[in-house]
């Protein structure tokens, strides 16, 4: 691939994870279990993660942090936002080089990994109280997480060679 | 797309492995939560600082700024709050120790205090 069809590329998905954060915004979520997101906009970094590479990933992630903090969210939105994605990253980088995980393994890994960021931001700024949310936003990171993998997935099979 | 883009499987076994590791995250965490004994009052705070307490026995209000917290038939609840998601206005209300509401955009708590063991260290 040469600079110039990277460098789109990269811009591309930047902007598709961008939307899949602002449709995240739109819908209202389960009013059961407080927390509880979709996480659609992991769908965009998998994506690159697996068609370009973590370093890629890396930069798509912060993009996506940055700006949808910068429209959508405050100050502290975007401080839980980059806690989340990095912890995400980490596990998600790490699981992928394991090469013996599949799409929903390093999803939901991703996706518990960001409850925990976020928790342990949360706990900073409030006490460990915030832990009491864990269990349920865990097990909805299995859900969220394992149909995102999935959609991820198909999306880099379907994409042109 | 390079090489990457066909080596892509959507399941492979060992995620079972992850997904199992998360299983057993939110079953002890489960176990943590409903297991808890019943509190007596109720501790606000605002960015981790308590600014009230109050009984669960009493019927009650505590306005805050930007929240409004009551109490009725012993379990505490987010009456309101001006934050856009109300995630805490949704939540179920809380009665037992340890359970908590949290308000993240106006960064308050309301957590269950007291309970069991803590009667028991006073009254002996």
């Amino acid at each position: 691939m040469s600079a110039a069809r990277r460098a789109a590329t990269v811009g591309l998905l930047a902007a598709v994870t961008l939307v899949l954060s602002y449709v995240e915004h739109l819908i209202p979520m389960s009013v059961a279990i407080p927390g509880i997101k979709p996480g659609f906009a992991n769908i965009g970094v998998l994506v690159t993660l697996y068609t370009l590479g973590g370093g890629y990933a890396t930069l798509v992630s912060l993009i996506r942090v940055l700006l949808a903090g910068l429209l959508f969210a405050s100050f502290s939105g975007v401080l839980y936002s980059l806690a989340g994605a990095a912890a995400a990253l980490i596990v998600m980088l790490l699981l992928h080089r394991a090469k013996i995980f599949g799409a929903v393994g390093v999803s939901v890994g991703g996706a518990a990994a960001h409850i925990f960021g976020q928790l342990a931001v949360a706990a900073c700024l409030m006490g460990g109280v915030v832990f009491g949310y864990a269990p349920w936003m865990t097990l909805a990171a299995i859900a969220t997480g394992g149909i995102n993998g999935v959609i991820a997935a198909l999306v880099v099979r379907a994409l042109p060679r | 797309m390079g090489k990457a883009a066909g080596e892509v499987r959507i399941f492979k076994k060992a995620d079972l492995f992850v997904i199992a590791a998360a299983l057993i995250a939110a079953a002890v965490g489960f176990i943590l939560v409903f297991t808890r004994p019943a509190g007596e009052y109720i501790e606000i705070a605002v960015d981790g600082d308590t600014i009230a307490t109050l009984p669960l026995d009493r019927d009650a209000q505590y306005e805050l700024p930007n929240n409004v917290i009551a109490i009725e038939n012993g379990e505490a609840r987010m009456e309101y709050a001006d934050c856009p998601d109300l995630i805490c206005v949704h939540h179920a209300p809380i009665s037992r120790r340890n359970e908590t509401i949290v308000c993240l955009p106006n960064r308050v708590t309301v957590t269950v205090r007291g309970g069991r063991s803590d009667v028991d260290a006073i009254s002996e």
